[in-house]
């Protein structure tokens, strides 16, 4: 209940400083080609997200294809060296009537340097979205599986000299797995279109991740 | 088209092996991020290996084994005694070794002492382990006690139960003795600021490193360490107070054994200690913002004879920073109470 109540007040405050731009990537019922926008929100740490995606035109049956990139980086310090890199495609695979079940997958590269390590992580991602859609605007599920596969680390000496010095830099393999399971809505206003996002955050295993165990976005 | 395909077979190839190639590093074995416990196969600290009820439990001890024992308790839950050896250490020509045997002990969960899993981590199996430390090192059962940080509710907790085998008392800047008075703080504990920058890195880092065992959760849990507790003052650039590592698990399940099912800290350890007719000598920092000189000065009341030393300068870490004056303070404390029980 904590949560929820965390959630919803993080939400209305990033709707304060929210930030214009255009469309959404994910959300089938933006019809241009291209667009831009910015999440503001807690995904998982407080974070901006610059994106822009550019929808393929086909016939046939991938006829809704969109490539996406999308960089993110931490509100907390504007640290050039905390950031995230994502590069992926969608597409409608199923669209009915007013119903939309979209598949996005990404490849990821993301970076951090903190009081224990340096650290650069790749991974791979997956991004279930599925919901009604009129004309001006969309609510729908999501479900998303965030994969590490690699995180190469290098140990700061703060950790070295005062906690473990035998501590290991190098590649670690399969070190994390994320799942998010959450809603998410927007209205849709000329060639603008406002997003909300929450949902909960889980580890691979179901367990809660360190830091919160939800997460909240704002795009615009 | 031959060559096309001859080459696209070789770079997969060259990818492939260079891919192979690469040595990688399981996070989940022990060793690798955070030390390994004697449990675990530790060498250098393979020797103080002691199995007591039913855990294999990190201890070192220090001077003669004749002597009255002190046993060190460990802040957290969840820390444990590196930042607590310099109390062994000699300063103005003194040492407690020269008169106590020292018994420093890592609880079960913690430091190198072996990992459990939740149903071995409750307040009631911490007592019993105590009970057990002091009966395999005091000829007559009975120690005294010096704790820090949670280590002296712990040692409170204890007293509580075992008033008789406590000899006497130091507790350091005590967390709180009662579930209510932690209640009254836990909001000025850590910064949860939510552009704070410990609390972005460490929610950051959760797509690095999962918390799906032991080792991962203990690792990450590092980075809560530096700058999560502000109002406690601590030196954590040059010279912090060390671990082995910190406890996740032992964290949390000992803190919920002390909370109600909604999550609110309930526990009593201070139900019989007017019992306990000793004098107990508190210390505290006069940085401390949270748990500092006046919340000790409310503490003290719950014991029936208890007096409270400010040492000047210094927050949380006074165990770390200022031993001198603690093994000074301690020294003067067991004094009095030795020539108490003669004068007796």
């Amino acid at each position: 209940m904590k949560n929820l109540i965390m959630s919803v007040f993080f939400l209305i405050i990033v709707m304060i400083i929210n930030v214009p731009t255009f469309g959404q990537v994910l959300t089938p019922n933006f019809k241009g080609k291209q667009s831009i926008y910015i999440n503001i929100g807690l995904d998982p740490a407080v974070l901006t997200t610059f994106g822009y995606s550019y929808r393929l035109s086909s016939e046939n049956f991938w006829k809704d294809i969109i490539l996406f990139g999308e960089a993110s980086i931490p509100v907390g310090e504007f640290e050039i060296n905390d950031y995230r890199i994502k590069v992926g495609i969608q597409n409608s695979l199923v669209n009915s009537d007013n119903w939309n079940f979209s598949l996005a997958g990404y490849f990821m590269v993301r970076g951090t340097e903190n009081s224990i390590h340096s650290a650069t992580n790749y991974g791979l991602g997956i991004l279930a979205l599925a919901g009604y859609y009129e004309s001006d605007w969309f609510s729908a599920f999501e479900l998303g599986y965030d994969k590490g596969i690699l995180t190469d680390i290098k140990h700061t000496d703060w950790y070295r000299d005062y906690f473990y010095s035998d501590v290991r830099d190098g590649l670690y393999s399969n070190p994390s797995g994320n799942i998010s399971l959450g809603l998410r809505g927007g209205y849709l206003i000329s060639d603008f279109e406002i997003t909300l996002r929450a949902g909960i955050a889980k580890t691979e295993m179901f367990n809660n991740p360190v830091g919160v165990p939800f997460y909240s976005t704002v795009c615009k | 088209m031959k060559k096309k395909k001859i080459l696209s077979i070789l770079l997969s190839v060259i990818v492939l092996l260079t891919i192979t190639s690469c040595e990688t590093i399981d996070p989940t074995e022990s060793g690798n991020l955070v030390p390994k416990t004697v449990s675990e196969g530790n060498v250098e600290h393979a020797s103080h290996q002691v199995e007591i009820n039913g855990s294999k439990l990190h201890i070192e001890t220090y001077g003669n084994p004749n002597n009255p024992v002190i046993v060190f308790l460990h802040g957290g839950p969840g820390f444990d005694f590196r930042r607590l050896l310099r109390l062994k250490e000699r300063y103005n020509s003194y040492s407690l070794a020269d008169e106590y045997y020292l018994v420093f002990w890592n609880q079960r969960g913690s430091g190198l002492s072996k990992r459990h899993d939740k149903n071995v981590l409750t307040q009631n199996v911490f007592v019993e382990d105590l009970r057990q430390v002091i009966d395999r090192y005091s000829s007559d059962g009975k120690a005294f006690l010096i704790g820090h940080s949670w280590g002296g509710m712990s040692a409170s907790l204890f007293m509580n139960r075992y008033p008789q085998k406590v000899n006497g008392a130091v507790l350091i800047e005590s967390g709180p003795l009662t579930g209510k008075l932690f209640e009254e703080i836990k909001g000025d504990l850590i910064d949860m600021n939510l552009s704070s920058e410990w609390l972005n890195d460490y929610a950051w880092n959760s797509q690095f490193f999962s918390s799906d065992e032991h080792e991962r959760m203990d690792y990450q849990m590092t980075l809560v360490y530096k700058e999560s507790l502000p109002k406690y003052h601590q030196e954590l650039e040059v010279d912090p107070a060390p671990f082995w590592r910190l406890g996740v698990a032992t964290s949390k399940y000992i803190q919920e054994d002390g909370m109600d099912s909604n999550g609110k800290f309930n526990f009593d350890y201070t139900s019989n200690l007017q019992s306990y007719k000793t004098k107990v000598l508190f210390i505290t920092g006069d940085l401390n913002e949270v748990i500092g000189k006046e919340f000790q000065g409310r503490q003290i009341s719950f014991f029936n004879n208890a007096e409270l030393s400010v040492i000047k300068n210094v927050g949380h870490d006074l165990d770390w920073l200022k031993p001198t004056e603690i093994i000074e303070l301690t020294h003067n404390y067991l004094n009095e109470i030795k020539t108490l029980k003669v004068t007796k």
